[in-house]
Parts: C-alpha cells; structure tokens; sequence
C-alpha cells in the first residue's frame, strides 16, 4: 500500500521559503499544495533538493498563479486539467492505476465579498468541479484549499454548493436528491477540527472583530473528498501544522504568528492507494 | 367564414445575444492562432441568471481549458455582468467586475478583456507549449 503526504498552506503573499522547507521535510509531504505564495518556484525547489533531487517544480502548463503544486514525482503525474485564476484542477496519475481529480482553490474573502458574494462564489465553482468530473468522466476527485468558509456555512452545505457533509456514512449514500435534481456529497472531515481538543489552536485561522457575533477561531482551509476516495483518506491523519519541525508556526497564545509567519495554519492529510 | 390570422406582425430582436457574440469572438480566436488554440463557451442558469463561462482550450495539451472571464444576464440580454482578472504588477490579480447595458458596451468589455495583460500572458504561454509539443 502506497502513501500520499498531503499539505496544503496559505502562506499570506509570504516569502516562508525556510519554513516550508522545514515542514516538507518534517512531514514528509508528496504533494506541496501553496495559495498565495510570492516566492520564486525555482528557489524553493533548490531549498527543496539540499538532500538531493525529490522534488519536482509546478507543472509548466498551469496558468493559475493564486496555486503552487509542488510534488515528489515528477509534474508529467499530475497534469492540469481545467484552471481559472482561483482554482487548478490536476489529473493525478499513479502508478496502481487509480487515478483521481485533486482541485486546489483559493475562493473569494470575508473583508472583500459579502456571505451573500461567497455563497453565490461556491455555486459556480461546485458546479465547474461537477462539469469537470463530468467531462473527464472520473469521481474521484480530493478538492483542498483556503475557502474562506467555515465547514458550516451555506456555500459549503448547500446541494447546489459543496455539499460537504461532516459525516462519511451520510457522504457514503453518494448523493442526494432535491427538487428531482441529483448532488453528489463531498465528505468533509475539516468538520471536526473545530476546538481545542487534543491540540492547542482550535481553527486554522484566527480573526477577531468587534461584532457581536463573533467565532474568533475559523477552519477556512478545508479538504473534501468525494464519496468514492473516502476509503482513501486516512482519518487520523487530519491535523492543523503548528510547528513546521524546527519553529513553532503560532504565538505564546497558540493563535498563528502572523508577525512572521502566516495569518493561515497550515492543513495536513494522508491518502491511501 | 374563413377563419384570419389575428397575430400582429411581431418585430425581430436585432440584438445579438451575449452568447452568439462570445461564440463568434471563439471563433476568431481559432482564426488568430492558426487553429491551434479554440474557445468554448458553457452556459448553465443559477437563481435565475444565465451564466456563459469562457474557456481557452489547448487541444495538443490534451484539451487543457482555462476560464478568462464569466458573462451574467438575466432573461433580457442586457445588461451584462462581465467578471474577469487583472493584474495591476506581476502580483495580486484584480478581480475587475464590469456590467454593460447594451451590445455596444459590451463589446468595448470584451476587448478590454481580450487585450488585457493577463489574458494575452495565457494565451502566449498555451500557444508556445502547444507548438512545441
């Protein structure tokens, strides 16, 4: 049986070149997944490939510029299948045959978009996610990202949005149906990261505000998985990164250090083949 | 008693639709790189508005598709939301959300859009890899 280390970080336009290194090396990560990473490919494959040549740059053909893959295997294994300045979507290829859809994103924010903005946002991008399944005629399909919605709000829940569930028995009845139309579920473990629990942050991402409502501690950066790779995630794998294996990543606090490094903590999750 | 026609003659909309004009600008991107690089247009409906979404496809990259911009109407083609990306330096990407109120306006959008930095980028760099292939 084979193992996919996945990390997924928002580095916050950051040049964390030192930290990622750390990180990859410290979690053993197959597949680098960067949003909003200012440094130059080139010179974080170099910091990369000190021990030697591992890791392979972004694959040449992508175009979105908001998303940085950087994988173990060479990029000919993970090609772009369909992009737009948000989201990428690569056709992983493995050598068992099972190959499946990862989409990273980057959607819309809270302090430039209204809730209404965002949840009109997931309809279209779930509904680009259900073409591209469609057109490559494939349901295996892992999407990770900064979604900027918390696992429970509406463009996340919604049929005709995600339609991530937090539960994968209800996931595993494939889809659901409403007014006669039919929506896939997308599982969606990041649910459970909430609170502070067996660890010391209790989201990814920390924001107060003085609104009377007020979460303080958010998950913006999610994974979901399609029904059928749900036997591919391994669910104790799940964790919020706070240190990357040499540096703490957060504050005395335990809220990310954004001082020096990220307003985001980083996501971390194994598959499975 | 022969029974009339009691239509009214009825006029015929002289407009284009948005998508009939995005349909011909996909075909004159097929003209510009030889075929090389084609256009393609999906059109789905969410709350009432028609959505076109415009793709650049890369057939000798395997079909490879990059989305430049999406056009919103409702039932009456005008007016016209036109979303679509801008960079300002090499970094960040605007988001840049323009609406027309008729063809003509819409027209002068799409060829802002079509001479934008960032759309003339991804076409440069699909055309390259794909003659190199």
């Amino acid at each position: 049986m084979s193992t996919l280390n996945v990390l997924f970080w928002n580095v916050q336009r950051k040049n964390l070149t030192h930290q990622i290194t750390n990180l990859v090396k410290h979690k053993h990560v197959d597949i680098l997944v960067l949003a909003e990473n200012p440094a130059s490919p080139v010179q974080l494959i170099q910091a990369l490939n000190t021990d030697g040549p591992y890791y392979f740059l972004n694959h040449p053909l992508s175009q979105c510029r908001k998303i940085t893959i950087i994988t173990k295997f060479h990029y000919d294994f993970i090609v772009p299948t369909e992009e737009d300045h948000r989201l990428t979507t690569r056709r992983v290829r493995l050598p068992t045959g099972e190959d499946f859809l990862l989409t990273a994103l980057h959607l819309v924010d809270k302090r430039s978009f209204s809730p209404e903005s965002q949840n009109e946002a997931a309809t279209l991008v779930a509904e680009q996610l259900r073409r591209v399944e469609t057109r490559l005629n494939i349901d295996r399909h892992v999407v990770v990202g900064d979604f900027n919605m918390n696992p429970f709000e509406t463009g996340m829940i919604k049929a005709n949005g995600f339609h991530g569930t937090m539960s994968s028995e209800v996931a595993g009845g494939k889809l659901r149906t409403v007014q006669k139309q039919d929506y896939p579920y997308f599982y969606n473990p990041t649910w459970s990261l909430f609170g502070d629990l067996n660890k010391d942050v209790s989201g990814t991402y920390y924001y107060k505000h003085a609104e009377h409502v007020c979460y303080e501690w958010n998950v913006f950066d999610q994974v979901l998985l399609r029904p059928v790779m749900i036997d591919n995630f391994v669910k104790g794998s799940l964790e919020i990164i706070q240190t990357d294996g040499v540096t703490s990543l957060v504050t005395a606090r335990s809220l990310p250090n954004i001082a020096t490094y990220s307003d985001h903590l980083p996501l971390f999750f194994t598959l499975t083949f | 008693m022969e029974m009339q026609n009691l239509w009214p003659d009825f006029a015929i909309e002289k407009t284009k639709s948005p998508k009939a004009i995005l349909k011909e600008q996909a075909g004159y991107l097929m003209e510009k790189t030889n075929n090389v690089l084609s256009a393609e247009i999906e059109t789905s409906q969410s709350d009432g508005k028609i959505i076109h979404r415009f793709y650049i496809v890369a057939p000798a990259m395997d079909n490879y598709r990059y989305q430049i911009f999406t056009v919103t109407h409702g039932v009456i083609y005008y007016p016209v939301a036109v979303e679509w990306e801008s960079p300002t330096s090499h970094w960040p990407i605007v988001e840049i959300e323009q609406t027309a109120q008729n063809e003509e306006e819409f027209i002068r959008i799409l060829k802002e859009v079509f001479n934008n930095g960032e759309t003339i980028r991804i076409i440069s760099s699909l055309l390259s890899q794909s003659l190199a292939e």
